[in-house]
Order: C-alpha cells, then sequence, then structure tokens
C-alpha cells in the first residue's frame, strides 16, 4: 500500500516525467532479482540472488538506493513485513515489482537484443 | 566505541526512518550469517564496511534529490509575484535581509574588485603572459637600456621572437590649446604598437612607416583626450605643437592602456625618429644606452630564444663589463619605484579575508531569519502541502523569496561596491595620482561575476536549509494545540549555532580592528625628528630642460631669497632629500680620520642649504649649521645625526673633528655640528644614518626639494611659490606641491586605510551579530509566551523571567566568545606582521574586544527581554 507522500511523490515525478523509463543496468539486475524473488524479495535475498546468478557481490547501499530509486520512479512498490525474533526483532521490507516495472524490464531487455542481434563475437 | 554501535549509529543518521529498522536488520542477518562462517571478529568488521557504505549511499540521493528540486526550480510569475507579496507582508524582515545581503554582497565585491585591480589583473594587450622587457645583467647591477646597435643585432638574431623600441621621455612641453603643459612622451618604434597587440579607442597607430619617414605623428591617451580635448571626435587630424613643433594626431589609445609598467601611465607616443624635431638627441645614433626593448615569445620557447638573443648580443657590440641578457616578464606590469603591490598586498589579502567574514556573517544572519520566519510560518506551509503541494513546490516557493531577496541584496550590493570603490581608492596610501589609473571603478566582468557568484551562494546558503527544514514538519503535530507549549529552549538548535557562529566571529573581527587601530595611533605618535607645522613642499626640477647640465645649483640661491621674500615665509632652504616628502637618496661610506672605529658603509648623504634644519625642525644638538660662508671653494664641511656620529666616535665630542666621505670621489670634511636623528621614510624603524653636507659643495644636482616654512599657511602660496621660483630660471619646474604634513600622513597611510577597514567590517559585524541575537530571543520569547505566561500565574515576577530568557541567551553569547577567543589569537598571530607597539595578543585590546560583544549583545537582548517581563498571564493564554 502506498503512503500519501509516496503518492505525492509519483503524481509529482509523473508530471514532470513524461519520458519511458530508462533503466541503468543495476536497476535492470535489481528488478530482474526481484522477478525472480517474487514474494520474498528483501535487502538480504536479493543480494544473495545477485551474487549467485551474476558472481556480483553487491553492497546493501547500492541495493537500497536502487531500490528507493525504483520505488520513486514507481517500478516497485515496498512494505514492512511483521517482525521477527530471528533478526533481533526486526520486520523486513518486501519489495515487489509493478506491472508498470515489469512493462519497463522487458522493454529493456528488448533493448538489448535488439541491439546485439546479429553482432559476432559476443560469447554466448 | 564497539563496531556494531557504530554501525548502528551510521545506519541510524542516515537513513529515513521507516526503513532504518529493516536496514538494520538485513545488516543483522548478513552479519550473523559471516560470524557463523568466518568468526565475530570478521563479521564486525563487515557490518562496519556496509553500514558505512549504506551512508554513503544515503547520502549521495540526498544530495541528488537536493540538486533536483534546485533544478527543478523554474521561472513561474506566480511564485514571484506570491514571493513579493509575502516579503512585502513582513517590512522589517525584508529590510534587515536585504540590507544584510546588501553590505555582505557589497564590501565583498568592492575589496575584490580593488584586490583585482592592484594585484591580480594583467596588462590591458593581447597575450599577455607572452610579453617580456629585456634587461641586461651584470654583476654590478642590472639595467634596462640598450643601444641601437645592439638592438639591430638583436632584431638579426633570428629568434622567434619580435621586439620593438622604446624610450620614455619626461616633461616634454607642450602647447595645448594655449596652454602649456608638460607630458611624458614614449618615443617608440615602428613595431611597438603592433607588437602589443592593442586597439585604438580612434584612428590609428604608428608604425614602421612612420618611423622610417619620421612623420611628426602623434598618439594620445583616452585620459588626455578627454582632459585637454573634451573627448572632440574629430581629434584625429588637428595639431598639437611640441616645443613648437606641430605634431599630427593619428590616434587615441584606451584609457586601460597604461604602459609596460606598474602602476604606470601612459600620455602620448611619437615615433623615435621624430625625437631630434623636438629637440631631443638621435637615439638611434651613437653607442649610448637609450632604449628599452620589449619582446614577445612564446613562453614555451622562452629558453631557446633567449639563448639565440644573448649569444648575438654577447657577439655585436663591446661590454663594458661582463653582462648577460635577462627576460623580465611583463604580464602584469613590471615594476618600478612606485611599485606598492609588494607593500600591499598583505594588507590586501587580509582586507579581503577579512571581509569575507562578514559576508559569511551576512549570509548567516540572512539564514537566520530566514529559518525563523519558516518556523512562524510553519502551519502555514504544513497546511498547503496538505492540501496537495508538493514539497518539492514548497521549496521552490521559499527559494524564490530567497532569489528575490538576493536579487534585491545584489543589486544594491553592487551600489554599495561602486560607492565603496571611491571611497576606497580615495583613501588608499600616497602617490594617488599613480594610483588612480588603476583604481578607476569599472563595471568589469570580474567585479560583476563577484557580485553574481556571491548572490549565488547567499541564495544557495541562506535559503535551502530553511526551505529545506521547514518543508519537513509532519502535518499532525503542527496542527494539534498543544503545540503552544513547546519546551524550554525549544527547537531552535540551527539558528542557536547561527548566532554562536556570529558572536564568535563578531569578536575575531572587533579584535582584529582594536589591533589594527592600536598599530596606527601608536604610529602617528612616534617622533620623527622633524617637526611639521606650516611646511610647504616641492619639488624644483630642472630636467628635460637646457638647465639639466648645469643643474640647480647655480641659481638655488637666487630662488631661495626670492621664496624668503615671500609675506609669511619664516624660514625656506632646499635639500636632495626631505624627510616624507622624497627626493635623491645617495649613500656614501664614512670613516673618522684618526678614529679607531672602521668605516661605516650606507650611510644616507642629504645635500642641503643652510636654514634645512630650521626649515623642517630638525633640531641642531651641537655645533652650528652651514652658512653662506661654505661654499664651492671653501673648506669642506659636513654635519653629523647623531647616531651616525655615536657611532662613528662612540660618544667623544666630534666637532671639529674630520670624516673622509667615500663615494665616486672622495673628500675629507670638517665636522661642524650634529643634528638629530630624523626618520626619512619608514616609520616603524630606526632612523638611518645621516650625514649632511653643503648643496654648493658636493657637485651638480638637476633637482632639488625645497622646503619652506611658513607663519601661517598664507592663501594661494602654491602659485606665488611658482612665481618666485620661476623668475629666476622660467623653464624650472615645481612638482608635486604638498605640506610636510600631508606627506606625513601619507606615510601612515596604509595603517590608517587598514585600521578604518577594519574597524568598519567590525562595527557592521557587531551590528549583524546584535539583529541575530535580537531576531533570535524575540522569536524564542513569542514562542513561549504561553509557558512564560504559565510561570507568571504560578508567581514568577517580571524580572523573574527577563533573567531568565537573559541567562539563557548570555549563555549562547559566552559560546560565541569562547569560540571567538582561539580565533582571534589565530587572527592576531597571522597579522602581528603588520602590527606596531601592540602584541598580537595584547591583553586589554581582548579584554575591551569582549567587554563591547558583552554589552553589544545585552543591548540587543534589552527589547526581548522587558517584553518576556512584561507578559500578562491571562493574555498569554489566550495568544495563539
Amino acid at each position: 500500500m502506498l503512503q500519501n507522500a509516496r503518492l505525492d511523490n509519483f503524481l509529482h515525478i509523473a508530471h514532470y516525467i513524461h519520458v519511458p523509463d530508462y533503466l541503468g543496468e543495476f536497476e535492470q539486475l535489481v528488478l530482474l532479482a526481484l522477478t525472480r524473488l517474487g514474494d520474498d524479495a528483501y535487502g538480504v535475498t536479493i543480494r544473495d540472488v545477485l551474487k549467485e546468478r551474476t558472481g556480483r557481490e553487491a553492497s546493501f547501499g547500492a541495493i537500497y538506493s536502487t531500490l528507493r530509486r525504483l520505488e520513486a520512479k514507481g517500478l516497485v512498490s515496498s512494505q514492512l513485513g511483521d517482525p521477527e525474533p530471528v533478526r533481533g526483532g526486526r520486520a523486513k521490507k518486501f519489495v515487489v515489482i509493478l506491472p508498470r516495472g515489469r512493462a519497463a524490464l522487458g522493454e529493456a531487455q528488448r533493448a538489448f537484443k535488439r541491439m546485439s542481434e546479429g553482432l559476432k563475437g559476443l560469447s554466448g | 566505541m564497539t563496531r556494531r554501535r557504530i554501525a548502528r549509529f551510521l545506519v541510524g543518521a542516515f537513513t529515513p526512518r521507516v526503513d532504518r529498522d529493516a536496514v538494520l536488520g538485513d545488516l543483522d542477518e548478513g552479519r550473523a550469517r559471516i560470524a557463523t562462517s568466518r568468526g565475530a571478529n570478521t563479521a564486525d568488521w563487515w557490518l562496519l564496511r556496509q553500514s558505512a557504505i549504506v551512508a554513503a549511499y544515503a547520502i549521495g540521493d540526498r544530495m541528488t534529490s537536493a540538486w533536483e528540486a534546485i533544478r527543478s526550480v523554474r521561472p513561474d510569475t506566480r511564485d514571484f509575484r506570491h514571493a513579493l507579496r509575502s516579503l512585502a507582508r513582513t517590512p522589517a524582515f525584508s529590510a534587515v535581509a536585504v540590507s544584510s545581503l546588501a553590505v555582505g554582497i557589497g564590501a565583498t565585491t568592492a575589496m575584490f574588485g580593488l584586490v583585482y585591480a592592484v594585484l591580480l589583473q594583467p596588462l590591458a594587450v593581447s597575450q599577455p603572459d607572452q610579453l617580456v622587457v629585456l634587461e641586461r645583467h651584470a654583476v654590478a647591477g642590472r639595467d634596462d637600456t640598450f643601444s641601437y646597435r645592439e638592438f639591430n643585432s638583436l632584431r638579426a638574431a633570428g629568434a622567434e621572437m619580435a621586439l620593438a623600441i622604446d624610450r620614455g621621455v619626461d616633461n616634454v612641453p607642450y602647447a595645448i590649446g594655449g596652454d602649456r603643459e608638460y607630458l611624458t612622451t614614449d618615443l617608440v618604434g615602428g613595431s611597438y604598437f603592433r607588437l602589443l597587440g592593442i586597439r585604438p579607442r580612434l584612428g590609428r597607430f604608428i608604425d614602421e612607416g612612420d618611423e622610417q619617414s619620421a612623420a611628426q605623428v602623434i598618439v594620445i591617451s583616452e585620459r588626455v583626450w578627454e582632459r585637454d580635448f573634451n573627448a572632440d571626435p574629430r581629434i584625429i587630424g588637428s595639431t598639437i605643437a611640441i616645443t613648437s613643433r606641430p605634431f599630427t594626431v593619428i590616434g587615441v589609445t584606451l584609457a586601460s592602456f597604461r604602459g609596460l609598467d606598474y602602476p604606470g601611465s601612459f600620455a602620448a607616443a611619437i615615433p623615435i625618429t621624430a625625437g631630434p624635431a623636438i629637440g631631443l638627441p638621435d637615439y638611434l645614433r651613437g653607442d649610448g644606452l637609450e632604449l628599452g626593448i620589449v619582446g614577445r615569445r612564446v613562453p614555451a620557447d622562452s629558453a631557446a630564444a633567449l639563448t639565440v638573443l644573448d649569444s648575438a648580443f654577447q657577439r655585436c657590440c663591446p661590454h663594458r663589463m661582463p653582462e648577460h641578457l635577462a627576460f623580465v616578464p611583463a604580464a602584469y606590469g613590471v615594476g618600478g619605484k612606485d611599485d606598492m603591490r609588494g607593500e600591499l598586498r598583505g594588507m590586501l589579502w587580509g582586507l579581503l579575508g577579512a571581509v569575507v567574514l562578514v559576508f559569511v556573517m551576512a549570509s548567516v544572519n540572512v539564514a537566520n531569519l530566514l529559518l525563523i520566519r519558516g518556523t512562524v510560518r510553519a502551519r502555514e506551509l504544513a497546511l498547503r502541502m496538505s492540501l496537495g503541494a508538493s514539497r518539492a513546490r514548497v521549496v521552490r516557493q521559499l527559494l524564490t523569496e530567497s532569489v528575490l531577496l538576493a536579487l534585491a541584496g545584489g543589486g544594491a550590493g553592487l551600489l554599495l561596491a561602486a560607492g565603496g570603490r571611491v571611497l576606497l581608492s580615495r583613501s588608499l596610501p600616497r602617490n594617488v595620482d599613480v594610483m588612480s589609473e588603476v583604481l578607476r571603478f569599472h563595471v568589469d566582468t570580474p567585479v560583476v561575476l563577484c557580485t553574481i557568484v556571491s548572490a549565488l551562494v547567499t541564495v544557495l546558503l541562506a535559503g535551502l536549509v530553511p526551505a529545506l527544514r521547514a518543508t519537513r514538519v509532519r502535518i499532525a503535530s503542527i496542527t494539534k494545540s498543544g503545540d503552544r507549549l513547546t519546551q524550554a529552549g525549544g527547537g531552535f538548535r540551527l539558528e542557536r549555532a547561527g548566532v554562536v557562529l556570529q558572536v564568535a566571529l563578531a569578536l575575531l573581527l572587533v579584535t582584529t580592528a582594536s589591533l589594527l587601530a592600536g598599530t596606527f595611533s601608536k604610529l602617528a605618535a612616534i617622533d620623527t625628528g622633524v617637526r611639521a607645522g606650516d611646511v610647504f613642499v616641492a619639488a624644483v626640477e630642472t630636467r628635460g630642460t637646457r638647465l639639466e647640465s648645469a643643474g640647480i645649483v647655480p641659481i638655488h640661491a637666487d630662488m631661495l631669497e626670492r621664496v624668503r621674500a615671500l609675506p609669511g615665509v619664516e624660514r625656506a632652504a632646499m635639500a636632495t632629500y626631505v624627510p616624507f616628502f622624497g627626493g635623491r637618496r645617495a649613500t656614501r661610506q664614512i670613516e673618522l680620520v684618526g678614529g679607531t672605529a672602521g668605516p661605516l658603509a650606507g650611510v644616507v648623504l642629504n645635500a642641503i642649504t643652510p636654514d634645512f634644519f630650521a626649515s623642517t625642525g630638525i633640531a641642531l644638538q651641537q655645533g652650528r649649521d652651514f652658512s653662506a660662508a661654505d661654499a664651492a671653494g671653501s673648506e669642506p664641511v659636513a654635519i653629523l645625526s647623531e647616531s651616525t656620529a655615536r657611532r662613528l666616535g662612540g660618544g667623544a665630542d666630534l666637532i671639529g673633528g674630520h670624516v673622509k666621505i667615500s663615494g665616486q670621489t672622495s673628500a675629507i670634511a670638517t665636522v661642524v655640528g650634529i643634528a638629530r636623528d630624523a626618520k626619512l621614510n619608514d616609520l616603524r624603524h630606526e632612523a638611518p644614518l645621516l650625514i649632511y653636507a653643503p648643496v654648493t659643495q658636493t657637485g651638480a644636482w638637476p633637482f632639488l626639494e625645497l622646503t619652506v616654512r611658513t607663519r601661517t599657511a598664507p592663501p594661494d602660496f602654491d602659485r606665488r611659490l611658482r612665481a618666485a621660483v620661476n623668475a629666476v630660471a622660467p623653464e624650472a619646474r615645481v612638482r608635486f606641491p604638498s605640506t610636510l604634513e600631508t606627506e606625513l600622513g601619507a606615510a601612515l597611510a596604509p595603517e590608517r586605510f587598514a585600521a578604518a577597514l577594519a574597524s568598519t567590517f567590525a562595527t557592521i559585524a557587531l551590528g549583524l551579530a546584535a539583529i541575530g541575537l535580537y531576531g533570535l530571543v524575540a522569536q524564542q520569547v513569542a514562542r513561549r509566551t504561553a509557558e512564560l505566561g504559565v510561570r507568571v500565574a504560578l508567581g514568577a515576577r517580571g524580572s523573574d523571567l527577563a533573567s531568565l530568557v537573559a541567562r539563557q541567551s548570555m549563555s549562547l553569547v559566552a559560546a560565541g566568545l569562547a569560540l571567538g577567543l582561539p580565533l582571534a589569537l589565530t587572527a592576531g598571530w597571522l597579522i602581528a606582521p603588520q602590527l606596531y607597539g601592540v602584541r598580537s595578543w595584547e591583553p586589554w585590546i581582548l579584554a575591551t574586544s569582549v567587554l563591547v560583544l558583552l554589552l553589544t549583545a545585552a543591548v540587543a537582548l534589552a527589547v526581548p527581554a522587558r517584553r518576556a517581563a512584561r507578559i500578562d498571564p491571562l493574555t498569554a493564554m489566550r495568544s495563539d
């Protein structure tokens, strides 16, 4: 559920940004991670799946920063879970990808595919 | 502090509160995992690193979003009109804010403009870094004159370098519109102006064709054109008579061109080959060293060019002594005896530093005012945001107000700067007319840039933080009516810090100003050995006239006789050097004949006429003054200054003794008198060693300084003096008429200037600090009205409330003083070289400055404290 401030930001951004959502490389990776993880996406799991699938040790700071940006762009939404004893009573903040985010991700992937079509020498 | 706690602090400080818990949880989870696989120590280091990165990203994101907010400020007329109305509704605040800004921006711009004009501005030629002046260096010294033969060899040497010749001649007589005037004229080679690459204001410049045909053409400066020809556009083609020969004006230079010297001046130029036509020698003939050479080269090829030129230089012509060629970079003007940049540099940079502090204080003041204003408007802003205005929109609105303030302040500041520059240049040290060209206020690009930059900086400094903070409020907490009872001291953390900073800076400036004022008063009280009174001084000049070879000595007695005959004159004399006025400083080596002490070198020789001591007020301690009997053929005599006598004779009576004076020639003179020490020029150091000799016995002098002691300042004295001198020699020129008092004042001018300026800044700083303190306290009292009302209802008296307010505010002042004291001591240590007679940590100055600040604070607190004392509990509880 989006809070009031988020709605405000969203409308504000929507007012100013009429361009399609261009995604950075890391943003795409994070969105893909969200797609993979579905309901179980939060800081730790996102980092784990990135490590597992790309070999990259992303820092938490980079991940949070990217998630903030994606949320400001309206591509993902976040929600606090229940406090969990295993984390010393702290809740997890789950992130899900929104339809708009899915669309942006798809477009970005297609753009890459179109760009690399037919080029030789790229290791498959 | 443990690493875990540091990590928690880092995350806590920089992550938005909503996310904080989740982030800490994630990090804890990660840490736990690493602790099981690699141990607690590695885990803790990992945690610390990750937390630091989280914090770094958070800061970066915040800066980006602030930048985006600033970038999204698009001018919107609604915003401007709204801002204008909003500012107009609070005229007191707006007036104070605009004036603070105007003062800060104006002072900074004026001072920077001054520093730029004096120290940083390059010559007004094209690509000044390529220009050099040629010098010849020998063991005995250096000279910047060459012969025409040398110039030709250098030109033919094949270095990748353009060269041109130039010779300045003083006192060339011009007849302009019926008046006779003497101008310094440059005799230039045909390639001179082309080499400099300047553009004419009107007409054209002298070229090779003019040089070849020895054309009688002349180029004048814009100043001469304005002054003597009323800027008549038909000047080109008209005629000026130089020594009665007609010269045609072909061009006018821009006023910004002042030749290659610093400070430099340019009046007129004619082709060098036209010199003989006006009675000057032909500088292109003979082997006399008459010409200056200026060159343009690419700095990277400098060394190579110099080598080529030097070898040509060595080969071409006979040298009396071993010498080699050198380049003197001319980009900022070649310094001569009027080059005061060395003297002024420290002072100017110091004053610029002080004015920047004032600027910072003004900005802090405006920021504080805006912060307070934001707090006052908190409810209004919260309401607007709850009705749908985005934070960015409200921030933009507030920033528009700041921009308006900055525009108004910047505009007023520029006007202040213009006025300030005029005042500054008027009060700058001696020889103002030499520096006046340098200091003419133009609205130069650097000055306007400085103003714009200052205004922008102020907008950011003063406007952004309050705007961001004012919109960070939470809606619920403002609309609650319980807001009225705020806790003691209230938030206001930033504003309080602002006031503390202002008090500290004010203390710094007040202390520095006091130190400089103390220096000035100590210097002004020095005994110079000279009695100023109503003493007129002037230089009598024969150079450039036909009297030059004989000099002034043959005619000086007649002149003095006529001057003494003028009404009101008590004494008159001439000398080669008059203290604080100037002249020629010649030094000799002297030795006491039959004495045990060795020779004294570097003793200043002052050739004087009788009555010199009476005229200048230098006391004769022993023996007699020179008289008419001490003439050319009679026994050589001398008078020593007391320290010279002491150094030579060790306290013995030297009257009647003999000294050997060695310079270019030697002579043995009888000591006939001992005079009191007199400072010549430099107030700070000991008087130099002096020896006086009669003018008639020391050879020919082309000029002498005249000193005339009068009973009361007779009216029109300059003119009568000139008439008296010219009655004997119509061609002799009386220059720089002044009084000894004026010249003594000029010697003190740098210190007076620095003290005056620093005091102005200090007063401004006190005012700003007072305003800042008043604003804060008034605001606090207003906010706490309800609480204070409760206290009264519970039995507190008015005086209790007043002292409560005062105590809490004075603690701020105390903090400011505590911060300011080390700053003041550091500043004192930095300016120690400029001080005289006061220690940089002089205790009574520090104590007085602290007292001044406490008094100012007390005055600032008076009104709010009284208001607090008068609070009536009923109205307080009803107030909103």
